[in-house]
């Protein structure tokens, strides 16, 4: 499902290069829940970002469903990441102006061929599904950092994608929401999405299928 | 499509309402701008184009004064002579008498002092007046000696309280006059010296008879007549007037010059095209910097927005187009205050500088119709994009893993 072959990303200034990946592969099987951990600044974050396509490694190879996704354009990539890809980030990054039905909905309005009825149905059914159906109209600074991250996870979820990557989605909540987030987690996978997270968290990392632990930009 | 337009402009409102300081100057130098930009745009077609009533400009002569070939200048044709004057002009199309003074103008008792130009029926054949209400005076109502004026919109209001004033009666020089018609307000741009908020029939002129004063002639060749033998006819009927008289004029026909051409040429010729042009493109692009400028500096309000929209499946484009919104909003309303300003900023101006004197004319009126669709607009599309396009084009190739890194609720 997700292949990576010796990945290698560099960031350069003019004075300074920084290896923050230096030549990771691996491999994650469909269905898998596979959690990242190490210290800050090992490179787990700019990992996930380049199985996501927001950003490009130096060197080496992403293969996602067996599409090589460094060959595709900027249009390719956005279809791409709208049908294939779920992201959740620790800050949530929902859309202030926008309620939370409009927040979920969001991706499903860069697909074409769905009619606006279908796409509010699905928003409802994903709202849903992590038991914000009565939260529709508020707007996200009326919620709480949990129901944030839950919104979060509704907006990932609404267009079915195969792979959901989440960086550090319990970092900025408490450990009872951290454990409502693993858990609703833990069900979105045992339904068949494969999940990649980033942690920094050993007691969230336990609820997944295996733990890659990085060190300095190599898996240890 | 519908919910996708209103996804960009709920975010874009929620922006401009975080950051009114950025959004008060922009849309206040948006507007400040096309103020500029409609007047000069209007000004521009005034002088480059057929203007009304200068429409037929391109082949008027107004005969105004005359030099003899001993420089000594002559201005005018005396009242008395004018009926001589015009017998060798009869071959050609039209001829206008013209003759301009100063009237108090009694209404209801209320005296006015406006000024008055005295034309025959000629004059309203020869420039294309545009009459909101009733007609011009005829031939036929001067041989019938009908007391009859013209006014124009701005003074009908004044005197009348309505536009409409077609039979409302007005006196001046011991006579009453009945309204004929009522026109347009013209630009004092367009035709300077024509600008009268009364025009009444030739024969009704009481300053006539001390023969102090004197008529400007305006002659309109027909379409048929090329230019060269028109000048030529004029310079010819000129120099026989004034040769019965024992005057030898210096006119030829390469000296006559059509109302046009004087127009453009006092307007500054090709300095005034290619400084309007220059005017301008200054204007638009100056406040365009500014607004730019100012946008970089708020785009980070809208980067985060963005690059979650690029990560859940925005092309670059959308990214650009949502970010071009904002500017979109504030720019094109600003312009359109701009516009709906312009000419009661001018004329207001107008007003103040005009404090203590007799001048009720607009320079500018209005700003056509034809100026908004092929000059204000596409200025406001322009505009839109010098100010905003940079600032979209870096934030839709911003990178995303970095501004998402960071970033709150």
């Amino acid at each position: 499902m997700i292949t990576l072959e010796n990945i290698k990303k560099v960031f350069r200034t003019k004075e300074v290069e920084t290896h923050a990946l230096s030549g990771i592969s691996l491999t994650v099987d469909k269905g898998e829940f596979v959690s990242i951990m190490g210290p800050s600044g090992c490179g787990k974050s700019t990992l996930l970002n380049i199985i996501g396509t927001l950003d490009t490694p130096t060197e080496g190879k992403v293969v996602i469903n067996n599409s090589e996704v460094s060959a595709m354009t900027d249009k390719q990539l956005a279809i791409f990441r709208n049908l294939t890809l779920g992201f959740i980030f620790q800050s949530f990054h929902l859309i202030p102006a926008l309620n939370v039905l409009d927040n979920v909905e969001l991706p499903l309005l860069y697909r074409k061929g769905v009619s606006a009825k279908e796409n509010r149905r699905r928003a409802e059914e994903s709202l849903e599904k992590v038991g914000l159906s009565h939260r529709m109209k508020h707007f996200p600074t009326q919620l709480s950092g949990g129901q944030c991250q839950r919104v979060a996870i509704a907006r990932a979820l609404v267009g079915a994608p195969s792979i959901l990557l989440a960086d550090e989605p319990t970092g900025n909540l408490d450990s009872k929401m951290g454990d409502e987030i693993i858990t609703l987690l833990t069900e979105i996978n045992s339904a068949g999405t494969t999940i990649v997270m980033v942690t920094h968290d050993s007691r969230m990392a336990e609820h997944t299928n295996r733990t890659i632990h990085l060190i300095d930009g190599q898996i240890l | 499509m519908l919910k996708r337009i209103n996804q960009y402009l709920q975010p874009a409102w929620y922006n401009i309402r975080q950051n009114r300081m950025y959004a008060f100057f922009a849309l206040a130098s948006s507007a400040l701008t096309f103020v500029f930009i409609a007047l000069v745009l209007q000004l521009m077609y005034i002088y480059g184009s057929d203007y009304r009533p200068m429409n037929n400009a391109d082949r008027i002569f107004r005969l105004e004064s005359f030099e003899t070939v001993k420089g000594r200048y002559y201005y005018g044709i005396p009242s008395a002579e004018v009926g001589d004057f015009l017998e060798g002009l009869k071959d050609l199309e039209c001829v206008s008498l013209y003759h301009k003074n100063m009237l108090n103008i009694d209404v209801n008792g209320q005296l006015f002092q406006n000024e008055a130009g005295f034309v025959n029926s000629g004059f309203w054949e020869m420039y294309g007046f545009d009459f909101i209400y009733g007609k011009p005076f005829t031939v036929e109502d001067m041989l019938n000696q009908k007391q009859v004026v013209v006014v124009t919109e701005s003074i009908a209001q004044s005197f009348f309280r309505t536009k409409d004033a077609v039979g409302k009666r007005i006196a001046f020089q011991g006579r009453e006059y009945a309204v004929a018609g009522v026109v347009k307000d013209i630009s004092s741009f367009a035709s300077p010296t024509d600008v009268c908020a009364v025009w009444v029939p030739h024969i009704f002129n009481r300053f006539i008879p001390n023969r102090t004063y004197r008529y400007l002639v305006d002659v309109f060749l027909p379409p048929a007549m090329s230019m060269d033998e028109g000048k030529a006819k004029i310079s010819t009927a000129v120099k026989h007037f004034f040769k019965k008289k024992d005057i030898d004029i210096a006119i030829t026909p390469q000296k006559l010059h059509t109302r046009k051409e004087v127009s453009v040429s006092n307007a500054g010729g090709a300095l005034f095209k290619y400084g309007g042009a220059t005017a301008l493109l200054l204007l638009l692009v100056i406040p365009a910097l500014n607004i730019l400028l100012l946008n970089i500096a708020n785009s980070s309000s809208q980067a985060e927005e963005i690059a979650v929209r690029r990560t859940f499946g925005a092309t670059r484009i959308s990214a650009f187009s949502r970010s071009m919104t904002e500017n979109l909003l504030l720019v094109v309303s600003g312009s359109l205050i701009g516009l709906t300003l312009a000419s009661p900023v001018i004329n207001a101006a107008q007003q103040f500088l005009a404090q203590g004197t007799f001048i009720n004319v607009s320079m500018i009126p209005r700003i056509d119709f034809f100026v908004i669709l092929s000059g204000v607009l596409p200025s406001i599309v322009v505009f839109s994009l010098l100010s905003g396009s940079l600032p979209a084009y870096l934030i839709s190739r911003s990178n995303m893993a970095q501004i998402l890194k960071g970033g709150s609720k």
